[in-house]
């Protein structure tokens, strides 16, 4: 039995002893000013971009009125400057593919009653339902580039996974980590504005419509208990949230988006929250507002933050809910 | 539960646990193969654990049938039936729909017809010709039918080989099955350094190179010449790697729980001759092949003489191509593999004179380039999605139009830092690869610090440099 | 008796004349066993003893003493 024990030690510590080195030599050595582990694996990122840049900007503890919450698609839908000029404080922490667990995380580790008074949570067609879109994109870009160990660490431990653990290795070993600078349509405050429009490719996909997701919603269990989970984090910690499902080009089909729309209104009407349907609005068209074919771009943006801004005021003077 | 997960190593700990703890205990051992095998099948389709253990019930009770024949004729029926009823299964879930859908020209794949979808179960082809294996040993006389439902449902399920091999004898596994497990480090320690050489062979450098070929053969008929040659050249060694780390892991896994397997690769890829080839690769299936179709075949014939043997190889390699799948593919492939067998055969006797002469060498070195070119070839026909892709490649090496540059922009594409150090695990591997075998099959020591060294910076080089994701093994979908 | 004309064939087909089997010979033990040698065994066993085997008695020899004993059932028939 001694002998078993002292022979797994051996092999562990041969192990961890060769992982630390070898790691420690490719986090530190660049080639072409990246350093020599990007080359090496298919899936490792570098420190950097607009996830890093929103999440190190953020003031942890100012009072902020309202927090957007959700993938790419509240990433690139609220833009924060619109709200601020009306006065609010509003930062937007959406990130590519950030599925309800890994807003979960944020919530928890960033976001209490004091620095955020509102959430607006935003529902994303494809994270909810078949064909899943899995978060591993997520998991790469949060642990790679977020503030703290606390997000970064319950993501790894979540999924067990050696891509992430390499990855948390990576963000430790590396001595003088770098991060490259976010890309030309980041805006700052966490949002993303692209200026084109629709491609070609877009174009001719919406018209033919040959991948186009189907009328009939399958949900995915395991999604929907995470955002009730979610949406009873964000309550435990006396913060508002309102659940919104934004404009989406009509490559979803009117019958789809009900489809939903109506499930998440009853998810959050449940809770007591607020669930607004504005998936379609007259002013946002499919071909100059949208930089792809579920994406707003910043013109699309900007109407639709400024819409959102009227509806607040509208609230706050007529004190009607919008369910 | 794929092999290249944290989740399997954890689960074979458990399992090697388990199987620890409880060896003073008579019968634990199938107890717990057993059960651990189905939960493995079941994380894989549940639905089809009902069908595997139907499999273990019908071939288990043909067997007591057989094993209580008065005559041979009896046992023979008996084999009939019950092998017969197993082939079938088999045959409905890998063939009808390919059939189907080639006769009509429906795509079963589309929305439209749901209802002719048949979910191939995992494993089955693996486990149905173990299942055989068994019944002719039987029916040979080899063996005695395993009165002990238990044992031959272990033997069958058993979750090593399951999902994609080693074809394993009823006879070696039981008979180690039987002896209760006595702990030996030697023993485990060898599993554990043949399961990490697996892994990384398949992580570090199959998948790698996979995410190189995949793309291009994807899209087949838009390439010309020059890089469908290079992605072809690198399939041969992503297959090889794919494959043999597949079996390392589930013939260490299997030792880890103190059952020796049948080794499945011999380094095939030095073969000299096609006929040597096939005694080096994939061995359990040639084997397999050999003593329940071939010989059956060529003794039966004897009074052909010679012809007995081509007669025999030609069928024996039909059947081996399409054991791989209903696809005109691997019905030219396994053509091809007769073809080439036969022409050895016939030049026997010729090829042992030059293998003697004094040009010794350079007719071994002739041997290998066109031995290795065949495996090139054979192997863009069992890649390549149809027959068309497949002839649209060769047909590509044969033009005068082999678009250097277009190889240049695809390397260019992918990013070349990276590529590099793919191709430089590649070559690596291609030089270590005996020795590193060897260190894995226990016939290398360097020590106890040394071999802890090795191993444990082999698995620290698979986490890291791992291609770690849904790629899953080239072979379980068969 | 048996025993020395089926040294003779093995070392005939096999074209080593050191060869010498015992009842516990199997195909691995001799060099250049492969399908071809095994048929002209077979054929040439039949030949020299006049006897004839069917496919299934050669797929149950599993060694040369299970050979010779079908040797002996069939001559002494």
């Amino acid at each position: 039995m001694s002998r078993m024990i002292k022979s797994i030690s051996l092999f562990l510590a041969c192990c961890v002893g060769s992982y630390v080195i070898i790691l420690l030599i490719l986090c530190n050595i660049s080639y072409s000013n990246v350093a020599v582990i990007h080359y090496t694996n298919n899936y490792s990122v570098r420190i950097g971009g607009n996830t890093y840049h929103q999440f190190h900007n953020f003031d942890f503890n100012a009072p902020h009125d309202i927090i957007f919450l959700g993938a790419s698609k509240a990433m690139k839908a609220y833009n924060p400057e619109i709200f601020n000029q009306s006065g609010l404080n509003t930062y937007n922490l959406g990130s590519h593919v950030q599925d309800p667990e890994n807003s979960y995380e944020i919530v928890k580790h960033y976001l209490n009653s004091s620095n955020c008074k509102q959430i607006f949570y935003e529902i994303t067609d494809g994270l909810y339902s078949q064909p899943l879109v899995p978060s591993t994109q997520s998991d790469i870009d949060l642990v790679t580039n977020t503030p703290g160990n606390g997000v970064a660490m319950d993501i790894l431990f979540r999924n067990f996974d050696p891509k992430l653990i390499n990855i948390y290795s990576i963000r430790e070993l590396q001595l003088n980590p770098i991060a490259f600078q976010a890309e030309p349509a980041y805006k700052g405050l966490g949002f993303v504005g692209r200026l084109h429009s629709l491609s070609l490719l877009n174009r001719k996909e919406l018209q033919t419509g040959k991948q186009r997701p189907t009328d009939n919603v399958v949900w995915d269990k395991q999604s929907i208990s995470d955002l009730k989970a979610l949406i009873e984090l964000i309550k435990s910690k006396n913060i508002q949230l309102i659940g919104i499902y934004g404009p989406v080009s009509t490559y979803y089909s009117d019958k789809r988006t009900a489809q939903y729309v109506d499930y998440m209104r009853d998810i959050f009407n449940s809770y007591g929250c607020e669930f607004w349907d504005l998936s379609r609005l007259p002013g946002i068209e499919d071909k100059t507002h949208y930089s792809d074919l579920s994406h707003l771009n910043k013109a699309g943006a900007d109407i639709f933050s400024d819409t959102i801004v009227k509806r607040i005021q509208q609230r706050n003077t007529t004190g009607r809910e919008f369910r | 539960m794929q092999f290249n997960t944290i989740k399997y190593l954890v689960f074979l700990f458990i399992v090697f646990a388990v199987t620890l703890a409880l060896s003073k205990l008579r019968n634990s051992r199938w107890i717990i193969l057993l059960l651990a095998s189905l939960i493995f099948y079941y994380t894989w389709q549940p639905y089809y654990v009902a069908l595997l253990l139907f499999s273990a019930a019908l071939v288990y009770s043909t067997g007591l049938l057989m094993g209580r024949s008065p005559d041979l004729k009896t046992r023979r029926r008996w084999l009939w039936a019950g092998g017969g009823v197993q082939l079938l299964i088999l045959f409905f879930f890998k063939y009808t729909e390919p059939i189907i859908s080639s006769i009509t020209g429906l795509n079963p794949k589309s929305a439209e017809y749901p209802l002719f979808r048949i979910l191939l179960p995992v494993g089955i082809s693996f486990y149905t010709f173990q299942a055989l294996s068994y019944l002719f040993d039987i029916y040979y006389g080899f063996r005695k039918e395993e009165r002990h439902a238990g044992y031959f449902a272990a033997y069958l399920t058993s979750f090593p080989q399951l999902i994609s091999g080693p074809i394993e004898r009823s006879g070696n596994f039981l008979k180690q099955l039987r002896q209760p497990f006595v702990f030996n480090l030697q023993e485990t320690a060898l599993g554990t350094r043949r399961i990490v050489w697996g892994l990384f062979k398949k992580v570090v450098v199959a998948d790698r190179i996979g995410a190189i070929v995949d793309p291009v053969y994807y899209d087949v008929t838009n390439y010309h010449g020059a890089i469908l040659f290079f992605v072809s050249l690198l399939y041969v060694f992503q297959l090889y790697f794919d494959f043999s780390g597949y079996s390392d892991i589930a013939i260490g896994s299997a030792e880890v729980l103190g059952i020796k397997l049948g080794e499945n690769f011999n380094h095939p890829l030095s073969s000299k001759s096609v006929t040597e080839f096939w005694r080096k690769w994939h061995i359990s299936l040639g084997n397999w092949l050999r003593d329940y179709v071939y010989n059956p075949i060529l003794f039966a014939n004897k009074k052909w003489g010679k012809s007995a043997i081509y007669f025999a190889l030609l069928v024996t390699f039909l059947i081996c191509g399409i054991w791989h799948g209903a696809k005109w593919n691997y019905v030219i492939f396994g053509s091809l593999q007769a073809f080439a067998l036969v022409v050895e055969a016939i030049l026997a006797r010729k090829r042992k004179q030059w293998a003697n002469s004094k040009t010794r060498k350079v007719y071994l070195a002739i041997s290998w380039v066109l031995t290795f070119t065949f495996i090139f070839i054979s192997d863009i026909f069992f890649r390549s999605g149809t027959v068309e892709d497949a002839t649209h490649i060769i047909q590509s090496f044969v033009s005068s139009n082999w678009r250097l540059e277009e190889l240049l922009a695809y390397v260019n594409m992918l990013t070349k830092p990276k590529l590099a150090f793919s191709l430089m695990f590649l070559i690596s591997l291609i030089i270590v690869d005996r020795r590193i075998s060897q260190f894995a099959h226990g016939k290398k020591d360097f020590g106890q610090f040394g071999n802890a060294l090795v191993s444990g910076s082999m698995m620290a080089m698979v986490i890291i440099f791992g291609y770690w994701g849904k790629v899953a093994f080239l072979y379980f979908q068969f | 008796m048996i025993d020395e004309r089926v040294n003779k064939v093995f070392r005939t087909v096999f074209e080593n004349p050191q060869i010498s089997v015992n009842a516990s010979t199997t195909a691995e033990d001799i060099d250049g066993w492969d399908s071809i040698t095994h048929l002209t065994l077979i054929t040439s066993i039949e030949a020299e003893f006049d006897v004839s085997f069917t496919g299934f008695e050669i797929m149950g020899m599993q060694n040369v003493g299970d050979m010779v004993r079908l040797i002996a059932q069939k001559t002494d028939a």
